[in-house]
């Protein structure tokens, strides 16, 4: 294998241990949307759920608790949002600014006594014999239990939301509230529901930040993580395989950003030398979501591909306010 | 569907739901006592943490309360914190008028106080009356085409505007990060990432009793004008007492506040705040682009028809709102820190964002609210553990309360029974 092999074999394995917890995120908030609830509760649903985790871990001594906690504290926040947004019909963009904002606070409060403790972690589980295949061995499969969940979530999301009669109810409520309302189908609660399920998906990929990728609680751990990924669920127009192929790709940008600083700057032209600060460098994921959504706002021109229709549009049934 | 079947059902239980109708007019009383009583719910909900975290909720707030209020100088800190909320809140209550949704205005602030540090650092031996209107000019610049680019992303592609103003954030906080340990750090800092302090003719000079004469001429001006008005002009006795009586009141506080702040450490930004919401006030209420942004807001499709342009309208509001976040940059720099440091905004640009939804958009309301939160953020440093949690924490929850509480400001309950 050359060097160059090497090193591509090393930041794609790297990607997709990065871009694991972006990509439970995306993929909540993509069952979130589908139904027409926007929740840009993300950022603070991931960052309980990190904190539920390493406190479940902790209390339990497993890394399985510690995900599942902060799984349904994932959930817990979500039917905030859900609360708000579907039975009292609130304005979804203000509630969801609401819940990142608390979540973050809230973690960051209740975490003070837990930073840098350690906790169980989920370790490394190579898949026998896969794992001993050239290139897709160490790319795919000499990862946690979290990267493979999320492997065997991808197909699943997919079918369920575009082949399955669930999904269809959830692509109409989303879609057309009220000729899914006018064919029985009960749309308060398909929202509910899958408001819950991004919620409980955020809470894991918290979990798989925590308990995975980078073990320990930090405060304000997800660094934007989560605005990342309501940033990719655009950018995926809504289809759980560009999502992944999204949150892999940014978790290679941050594995190659890590990996650019730390070669020698010495002889190289000023321009370089500061653009290769770690400080610099850090901006580049963040840049690079601003210029995958132009990318993707041109082709959503083009290939006429858009939002759910009533995405953030509550509904009512009886329609009696104007 | 008959006329009692208005609103929709919360409950789907037998024999018996609960129902929301909307309410054919708003009750005055109301619209001032739910955001009180969601305050007050809010603050008995933040009780549970607190207690998590091993704090006696009654014993904490009444400490809270002591730091904030309790004194003179407690109340002067608060309104130091309350000041870059003001102007950020300020900035974000116009762009949520018109639905958009900056929260980018942390890292607008952040980009203000790196414009007007530029000017600062390049004119080190400008006199301070041209070198603070210069520092003032270049935090709104900064911030204003900080938001800018969110703005024209918005107007021209369509790219989500949430979205692209809060990567910005991170953005603009890393460039700070990158200045305060590169080219502008303090060479005698001893490696701390902070940079070197402004010379004084660049900080904004506090609130002192220098300010009397000043004021006391500026208010012999004001008064000869507004008594014109009430001989000559007004159409009424009512409008004759209300300028009257606001007069008064703006001659009381002023002065007062003078008494009150001299020799503590509040300084011009607040005097800027509150001139920036007359402004803001006047705008919105009295002018054409006012009343284009409000139309703008309620309904987008009504705007085009009447020729409004949504492009220049949507980039223009962008561009004021960051302006106003870069001023609260710059003045937390000029007049609170005096050097940037690493973070030097505890979250001032996305509390902004609450300050302008629980003051439901209103420039005097966001004065009000900045006060309040400006006490939340004083007031937490009196608990132990993570004090800058805690506040954050207390608005969220203060936030959430006031979303629902709104909902029955607007639509009345009705218990039913029988379906």
């Amino acid at each position: 294998m050359t060097e160059l092999a090497a090193f591509v074999v090393i930041i794609l394995s790297a990607g997709i241990a990065a871009g694991t917890p972006i990509l439970y995120g995306a993929l909540g908030e993509i069952f979130a949307e589908r139904s027409g609830i926007l929740n840009l509760g993300v950022e603070g649903m991931m960052l309980v759920g990190a904190l539920a985790g390493i406190v479940g871990g902790l209390a339990t001594g497993s890394a399985v608790f510690g995900a599942l906690a902060a799984m349904a504290a994932g959930g817990l926040l979500s039917l905030i949002h859900a609360f708000i947004s579907i039975t009292l019909r609130g304005d979804q963009v203000v509630s969801g600014l609401a819940l990142t904002i608390f979540g973050t606070g809230l973690s960051a409060f209740l975490g003070f006594p837990y930073v840098n403790v350690p906790a169980p972690k989920f370790s490394a589980l190579p898949i026998p014999l896969l794992e001993s295949v050239p290139f897709i061995g160490p790319i795919f499969f000499q990862h946690d239990a979290t990267v493979y969940l999320a492997f065997v979530l991808l197909p699943i999301s997919w079918f369920w939301i575009g082949k399955t009669r669930p999904g269809l109810h959830l692509r109409a409520v989303g879609e057309n509230p009220e000729a899914a309302d006018a064919l029985g189908v009960n749309v308060a609660v398909i929202r509910y529901v899958y408001t819950v399920v991004g919620g409980v998906l955020c809470g894991l990929g918290g979990a798989a930040l925590s308990l995975a990728y980078t073990p320990g609680w930090i405060e304000n751990m997800t660094a934007g993580w989560g605005w990342i990924a309501v940033g990719l669920v655009i950018f995926a127009a809504w289809n759980p395989w560009r999502a992944a192929f999204g949150a892999y790709l940014f978790g290679a940008i941050s594995r190659v950003v890590f990996d650019v600083q730390m070669l020698p700057t010495a002889g190289l032209p000023q321009l370089v030398k500061v653009l290769l600060t770690p400080e610099i460098l850090r901006m580049m994921p963040y840049a690079a979501v601003i210029l995958i959504l132009i990318f993707a706002s041109r082709e959503a021109v083009r290939r006429r591909v858009g939002a759910p229709a009533a995405l953030g549009r509550p509904y009512t049934r009886e329609e009696a306010e104007a | 569907m008959e006329g009692s079947t208005r609103g929709w059902s919360l409950t789907g239980l037998r024999g018996f739901s609960i129902r929301l109708e909307p309410r054919l007019e708003v009750r005055r009383g109301l619209r001032y006592a739910v955001p009180v009583s969601s305050l007050v719910i809010a603050l008995i909900l933040g009780m549970v943490p607190m207690r998590m975290q091993g704090v006696n909720p009654i014993i904490g707030y009444r400490d809270m309360v002591v730091l904030a209020f309790g004194s003179a100088y407690g109340i002067s800190e608060t309104i130091m914190k309350a000041i870059p909320l003001m102007l950020a809140g300020l900035g974000v209550a116009l762009a949520f008028r018109m639905l958009v949704w900056n929260i980018g205005a942390e890292g607008q602030l952040y980009m203000g106080a790196f414009a007007s540090c530029l000017v600062a650092y390049t004119l080190p031996d400008a006199p301070a009356w041209a070198l603070l209107p210069a520092m003032l000019a270049a935090g709104f610049v900064g911030g204003a085409l900080w938001g800018a680019i969110p703005g024209a992303l918005k107007a021209f592609l369509g790219v989500n505007e949430i979205i692209t103003s809060l990567m910005l954030n991170y953005v603009a906080i890393q460039w700070i990060n990158y200045l305060v340990i590169g080219p502008w750090q303090d060479p005698t800092s001893l490696g701390f990432p902070r940079t070197t302090r402004l010379s004084p003719s660049a900080t904004l000079p506090t609130i002192t009793e220098a300010w009397y004469l000043p004021t006391v001429a500026f208010l012999v001006i004001g008064g000869v004008v507004v008594l014109y008005w009430i001989v000559r002009r007004a159409h009424s006795n009512r409008e004759r007492l209300k300028a009257g009586i606001g007069f008064l009141c703006l001659a009381v506080l002023s002065l007062g506040s003078i008494w009150f702040l001299n020799g503590r450490r509040v300084h011009l930004g607040l005097v800027l705040s509150l001139a920036a919401a007359a402004v803001l006030s006047l705008l919105l209420s009295r002018t054409r682009w006012g009343f284009e942004i409000r139309v703008i807001g309620e309904n987008a499709r009504a705007a085009r028809y009447a020729g409004m342009s949504l492009k220049r309208n949507i980039i223009l509001v962008m561009m004021v709102s960051g302006g106003l976040a870069g001023l609260a940059g710059m003045s937390e720099i000029a007049g609170n820190l005096h050097l940037i440091k690493r973070m030097f905004s505890p979250g001032y640009g996305y509390t902004a964002i609450i300050v302008a939804w629980l003051a439901k958009l209103n420039p005097w309301g966001v004065i009000l609210v900045s006060l309040l939160l400006g006490g939340l953020y004083r007031g937490s440093d009196a608990i132990p553990g993570a004090p800058k949690a805690l506040g954050m924490m207390l608005q969220a929850v203060i936030f959430f309360v006031l979303i629902g509480g709104d909902v029955l400001v607007r639509y009345r309950v009705r218990w039913e029974r029988g379906t």
